[in-house]
């Protein structure tokens, strides 16, 4: 019994031995290939514009915002970082005082939109790397204001599609 | 010298180029001009969707890396999409947080400069419905802001989670028939609620018969569960007056639906 096992291993080994060598090189059917994960940058510059206005009129302060997507849209938009509702909703503060107009913003050549509203955000076809997108604010003072004013703007970034 | 004049303003100019291209400032200001910095970095995400089956523990990653000089710090939330109902397109619900479903493994930490983290997004319990789409918002703040005057602009990058349903379950339903716009600018439409559990597109025709007869293609939509979202069937601006009779052939995934609606003009 023993020896008829040998055997027969034997036999399967020889005929499984062709079946190695008739592989086709790796070279032949390797398919050379990667996968990329997609990723999101946003740049933004330190602005500090607006902390003080020294006489009446109509300000405006502009600057460059950079962003990256692997995907096939991307969108920006800016929102008050400081409060989500109530009076000072998008008007710059010093303190418990704030400016009677609200901050105005627009992104790239949009028209200027109040921004105690929400903005129609900005969205441009991708893929793109470091696209830059010129965000312009205005401010409407109507006399000289006092003190050093301040607003936290949140750009945000994103994509379209769920 | 001359070369040592042209070399200077060549620099000069290539670093104002460079100030211009990273994130540079412009101010216009009628009196004097406001000061800024300009920035050499920003924030990263990586990789901008999470998608994994939906199931208890972790459904994947995130890496926020922060190329900036700053020390940033740096919340991560989950939040639910709102979706437009127009346009289709979605944006996250501030407002409201998924962390009863979902949360990421370290919600606020201190970003140093160059410095990147990874944080996982975890699942604590079952959605409704058995699949969840969600954004993943991550709020970089520059630590010392504060002290800070004038504009402050902070960093808001917005990732998606696609917990997709162990057991897919496509179904929708089809709503009465309405117009949006006017004038030229008139389509007809037809919401449509996702009651699966699913993000299959939602596409197909409608062949509208009556006075005027005509077949449109639908632009394929991508309605999040239990969201509803127009249908758009294409202009009715140069149609005739009268009864019409509008016959959807709707597919979803691999599902087909007929859906027959009447309207008047």
């Amino acid at each position: 019994m023993v020896r008829g096992g040998v055997l027969t291993l034997a036999i399967v080994a020889l005929a499984a031995a062709p079946a190695v060598a008739e592989t086709p090189p790796i070279e032949g059917g390797t398919n050379v290939g990667g996968q990329v994960e997609g990723s999101l940058e946003l740049i933004l510059p330190q602005a500090g514009g607006f902390s003080s206005f020294k006489r009446a009129g109509t300000f405006t302060f502009s600057f460059n915002v950079l962003m990256t997507t692997t995907e096939k849209a991307g969108q920006l938009d800016i929102v008050d970082g400081d409060t989500a509702s109530g009076s000072k909703l998008g008007h710059m503060a010093s303190g418990s005082k704030r400016l009677p107009d609200p901050l105005e913003a627009r992104i790239g050549k949009a028209a200027f939109q109040p921004l105690d509203e929400s903005l129609d955000p900005f969205q441009a076809s991708g893929p793109f790397t470091r696209k830059s997108v010129k965000v312009t604010l205005r401010q409407k003072v109507r006399s000289k204001p006092s003190g050093t004013y301040r607003k936290v703007l949140l750009i945000n970034a994103s994509s379209e599609t769920p | 010298m001359k070369l040592g004049r042209s070399r200077h303003l060549a620099g000069a100019v290539a670093l104002a180029a460079a100030g211009l291209a990273t994130g540079g400032v412009i101010a216009q200001a009628n009196d004097a001009a406001p000061r800024a910095k300009a920035s050499a970095g920003g924030v990263v995400l990586t990789p901008q969707t999470v998608e994994h089956t939906a199931r208890k523990g972790s459904l994947g990653s995130i890496t926020l890396k922060n190329t900036t000089t700053d020390t940033l710090k740096v919340t991560v939330r989950v939040r639910p999409w709102i979706q437009n109902r127009i346009t289709g397109q979605v944006d996250p619900n501030y407002n409201v947080s998924l962390s009863r479903y979902v949360s990421a493994s370290a919600s606020s930490f201190n970003l140093g400069a160059g410095a990147s983290r990874s944080v996982s997004i975890i699942q604590r319990r079952t959605p409704p419905g058995g699949s969840l789409y969600a954004a993943i918002e991550a709020l970089g703040k520059p630590r010392n802001a504060k002290a800070r005057n004038g504009i402050i602009p902070n960093y808001r990058i917005v990732g998606r989670l696609r917990a997709n349903p162990a057991s897919k379950r496509v179904s929708l339903r089809a709503g009465r028939v309405g117009f949006i716009g006017s004038g030229a600018g008139r389509q007809v439409v037809m919401p449509i609620r996702n009651t699966g559990n699913t993000l299959d597109p939602i596409g197909g025709s409608v062949s509208f018969t009556g006075p005027t007869g005509k077949t449109n293609a639908l632009k394929a939509i991508t309605p999040i569960p239990g969201q509803v979202v127009n249908l758009v069937g294409g202009h009715v601006a140069g149609f005739k007056k009268g009864k019409y009779t509008a016959r959807w052939s709707i597919t979803q995934g691999t599902k087909r639906y007929t859906a027959v609606r009447t309207f008047t003009l």
